[in-house]
């Protein structure tokens, strides 16, 4: 492309970040939601702000999730971060939902919302648009975009270990903004490479199935069953009811040396050939083992026992390095402030790219620049406001809520993408002071939310500290940490006399540079 | 952009960008896909277990790719660029085709 490498890295690094950045900061925006996702949920469904249960009995359950007459069901078990059952029934292919209280075995109230788990973290990894996978192989596109622009982003910045010491606030406007992308960039460059591979390597059988596809030709047998385990027998069509899961759970734990199960599922519920199969916990491990044991339903016969292979168990070992579904608060607080640092860092490589460009296109006329303008500003703060008018459609509509034949769960969803589409009309058509306004909005939506449950759930951060729940009180804090620096951000640009922007009519006309 | 006089005779037309892209992303996935699948079914036939060569070749897939993109961005001829890429794809994908109907692979 260019004559040195460099250049040509600079072009690369420039056109693949104005192109892909606002899909970028999205999926790093979703990702560092979903490291707490957990926590959102319980701040986004009261009803399951429970003190974890000290023992749970699987039989006690079964017997709850069997009355639903599902065939087909399975339950994710607590964890120290998520003190319910999740369960789910399949008929006839369609999935239902139903979370349990541990302690009964009864089920609780439906929560009415999707909150993280079912939002958020879906949107990170598909863009919610499922038709022919299209949102994985557009996340796959940026990951390898995030790859390139890492390496191109080293080999055009020399000066890289000087100017990790170098952060000049108060000087050019652009010079700090670059600074702030090389500091944000090189403190993150092993997490976002990291996180980018990783994030591919999880999806090996969406992204490159013509590699598997060679060694698997034949019909009725797949690389994913071999993968990561696959057991299935059909129905006997004689019922018999199902043996005491417990003893099960028992059994699979002790050839896991201890590990507990994080998930249990039913195969043909009440039929003679019922089987039952037990994941292992991710709790004391990087790896997302899919180490899983099947048993027999009605006697608890052990049938099977998934191991997996050297390779596939790098496969598992890189992919629990991007879901890190390990117990370690130190480390899930790391990976949430290297996503937002990661956030930054494609925040203010776009705002630098407009800094630098915004005279010279004026001078051009050029028009691409005022579009550009709108799609960061509604990408960035934008989404930041979507995702608090999520959370606080979440906190004051009724628990019945339902309009224009939409639940209450799809009417949150509707309040996230109404509010973003309507960041990207406001930068469009008042750019001139777009986001010092957006951060108003930012901060003014932190503050709502944190009142919303306060008034709504009475866990306001120090009641629901002092009643150890602390996934809510640490969101509460969070936001409000965040409303805070949206409202210092929004303060300044707001005593600042207005930007130039290209393409506003009201703008003075430049000297020439 | 001053510096963007490419050694292939002068600037690049659009024409040549969307070209070069088209080399980088479609056709250095036709690459990868081709070289994974030589790597996989050249280790099953070597005696590693089926999942195990396609995970691993998997894999190794998205540096291969990467490093793919990074050369046919700074590739100085566009034509070499095809030649080496569109040619590497036929070549590989074709060899792995062939290696894996031959008799005596591990299936």
């Amino acid at each position: 492309m260019s004559e040195t490498f460099p250049a040509s890295m600079h072009w690369l690094h420039t056109w693949t970040g104005v192109i892909i950045g606002a899909l970028l900061f999205a999926i790093f925006w979703m990702g560092t939601l979903s490291v707490f996702d957990r926590e959102i949920d319980r701040w986004m469904m009261p009803a399951t702000r429970l003190a974890p249960a000290a023992t749970v009995s699987l039989d006690a359950m079964a017997k709850t999730m069997t009355q639903t007459g599902a065939a087909e069901w399975g339950m994710q078990l607590p964890t120290d971060r998520t003190p319910i059952v999740s369960g789910y029934t399949v008929t006839d292919g369609t999935y239902a939902f139903l979370n349990l209280d541990p302690a009964t075995g009864k089920p609780l109230h439906d929560p009415a919302t999707r909150g993280a788990t079912d939002f958020f973290f879906p949107f990170h990894y598909s863009l919610l648009i499922d038709q022919w996978q299209i949102g994985k192989w557009l996340i796959g596109l940026a990951a390898i975009a995030m790859m390139a622009l890492c390496v191109s982003g080293v080999v055009i910045h020399r000066r890289i270990f000087a100017d990790f010491f170098t952060l000049r606030i108060g000087r050019k406007t652009s010079r700090t903004t670059l600074d702030l992308h090389n500091v944000a960039g090189v403190l993150g460059l092993p997490f976002n490479f990291m996180i980018a591979l990783s994030g591919l390597v999880f999806f090996i059988a969406v992204y490159v199935p013509g590699i598997q596809s060679v060694v698997y030709p034949a019909a009725g047998s797949s690389f994913t069953q071999d993968a990561f385990g696959g057991f299935d027998r059909d129905a006997a069509g004689e019922a018999r009811a199902l043996g005491s899961l417990d003893a099960m759970a028992r059994e699979a734990s002790r050839r896991w040396g201890g590990d507990t199960a994080r998930i249990v599922r039913v195969t043909h519920s009440g039929d003679a050939a019922a089987y039952v199969s037990f994941d292992r916990s991710l709790a004391r491990r990087v790896s997302m083992t899919s180490d899983a044991v099947i048993f027999d339903g009605p006697t608890g016969r052990l049938l099977h026992e998934h191991r997996t292979g050297p390779m596939m168990t790098t496969q598992r070992f890189i992919s629990g390095m991007h879901f890190a579904q390990f117990r370690h608060w130190p480390l899930r607080w790391l990976y949430f402030a290297s996503g937002l640092l990661g956030c930054v860092l494609i925040a203010t490589g776009s705002l630098f790219w407009l800094q630098s460009r915004t005279k010279r296109h004026m001078n051009e006329g050029a028009v691409g620049m005022p579009l550009v303008r709108a799609i960061t500003i509604g990408a960035t703060t934008g989404m930041i406001a979507a995702t608090l008018a999520y959370l606080i459609a979440n906190r004051l509509l009724p628990a019945d809520a339902a309009a224009l034949g939409q639940s209450r769960a799809q009417l949150e969803i509707w309040a996230f993408f109404i509010v973003w589409i309507a960041s990207f009309a406001h930068a469009a058509l008042l750019p001139r002071r777009a986001w010092a306004v957006q951060c108003w909005a930012i901060a003014a939506g932190a503050l709502t939310a944190v009142a919303s449950n306060a008034v709504t759930t009475g866990d306001h951060p120090l009641h629901a500290a002092l009643r150890g729940q602390w996934g809510v009180a640490g969101m509460d804090l969070v936001m409000l940490a965040g409303g805070s620096v949206a409202a210092i951000a929004a303060m300044r640009l707001w005593q600042r006399k207005p930007r130039l922007v290209a393409g506003d009519p009201a703008a003075p006309a430049l000297p020439a540079a | 952009m001053a510096r963007r006089a490419a050694t292939n005779g002068g600037r690049n037309t659009a024409v040549d960008i969307v070209s070069r892209c088209l080399a980088a992303l479609p056709g250095n996935y036709a690459l990868t896909i081709g070289i994974g699948s030589l790597l996989a079914v050249a280790l099953a036939d070597a005696g590693m277990a089926r999942v195990e060569a396609a995970a691993l070749a998997s894999m190794l897939a998205f540096p291969v790719f990467l490093i793919v993109l990074l050369w046919a961005v700074h590739a100085a001829r566009l034509l070499r660029a095809w030649i080496v890429i569109g040619g590497g794809a036929v070549l590989t994908n074709a060899a792995a085709a062939w290696l894996a109907a031959s008799p005596g692979t591990a299936g």
